[in-house]
């Protein structure tokens, strides 16, 4: 992108006040440059679990992971993040603060679902989503399997994301989800299956 | 809206069914949020967590700026 592009993306992103579409177009914008540099940026976190449900949850970042190869080294990261007029940093190249919104640029991806992203098309360009079955699983392996237990936020956080697939309103392959939830790093097929019939009764439910 | 600033489409292979344009990402946010809201509150971001006193800083000692949500003002009721 030129530097007139950035400057007119950069113009559409201040104009919105709505913070999920706001750090989607900013999303698209730091995804756009590193995709013309060559990497592959994926959104992922709470941000994108926003993106997904409009649930309320993502604070002020959004997270960053890459697929693939190759993956941009700080030098890289510095360069291309600095394209953007009045940018700042926050942590080395890690942080970056843009307009009021933050992007975190973390490492590869950690995901286990078959390569299945969503990719959401915005007028500044694409923003490639973490799997929804990664998503989900991962949500309810935070909020019921992992070593502090049960963790509240992480629960609603599935929860509203499970509503959404079930409903048809996001794409979802079941099978896969279950063998993510399966593998060794969640090894959550219970807390899986429980979570799906408690949002699948709480949907069933008069009214609702 | 335009897509004429799209230069570097990705390279993943996407199904057709996980692409979503603007308009149909913003079709369905209010269903999805509807939904959401059926089986847990309406705001759930997290109070705290690790590294977040940058997000502190910039937003008054919040995680994060109002939602704004144009189409449910009940996503920035504490």
């Amino acid at each position: 992108m030129t530097t007139a592009e950035i400057t007119s993306a950069l113009a559409v992103i201040r104009q919105e006040t709505d913070l999920n579409a706001k750090s989607l177009l900013l999303a698209a914008l730091v995804s756009e440059l590193f995709r013309e540099r060559g990497f592959e940026p994926v959104v992922v976190g709470g941000s994108a679990i926003e993106f997904y449900t409009d649930g309320a949850y993502m604070s002020g970042d959004t997270d960053i992971c890459w697929t693939g190869w190759p993956q941009p080294d700080e030098d890289q990261r510095d360069e291309i993040m600095r394209q953007i007029p009045g940018i700042k940093s926050h942590g080395g190249t890690k942080s970056w603060g843009v307009d009021e919104l933050w992007i975190d640029l973390l490492g590869e991806i950690d995901y286990r679902a078959d390569k299945d992203f969503v990719v959401l098309e915005t007028q500044i360009g694409e923003v490639t989503l973490i799997p929804v079955e990664d998503a989900l699983v991962g949500r309810v392996y935070a909020a019921r399997r992992y070593c502090s237990g049960y963790d509240e936020k992480d629960d609603d956080c599935a929860k509203k994301l499970m509503a959404a697939v079930l409903s048809g309103h996001l794409p979802i392959d079941w099978k896969e989800a279950r063998r993510v939830a399966a593998c060794s790093k969640y090894n959550c097929v219970a807390e899986f299956d429980a979570v799906r019939r408690e949002v699948e009764a709480e949907l069933a439910k008069p009214g609702k | 809206m335009s897509y004429a600033l799209i230069v570097t489409p990705t390279k993943l292979i996407i199904k057709p069914e996980r692409r979503f344009t603007w308009e149909q990402w913003q079709a369905g946010r209010a269903e999805r949020r509807r939904l959401g809201n059926l089986v847990a509150p309406k705001n759930i971001r997290r109070k705290k967590s690790e590294g977040d006193e940058y997000l502190r800083e910039t937003y008054g000692g919040e995680r994060g700026p109002k939602f704004n949500k144009p189409f449910d003002a009940s996503a920035d009721e504490v």
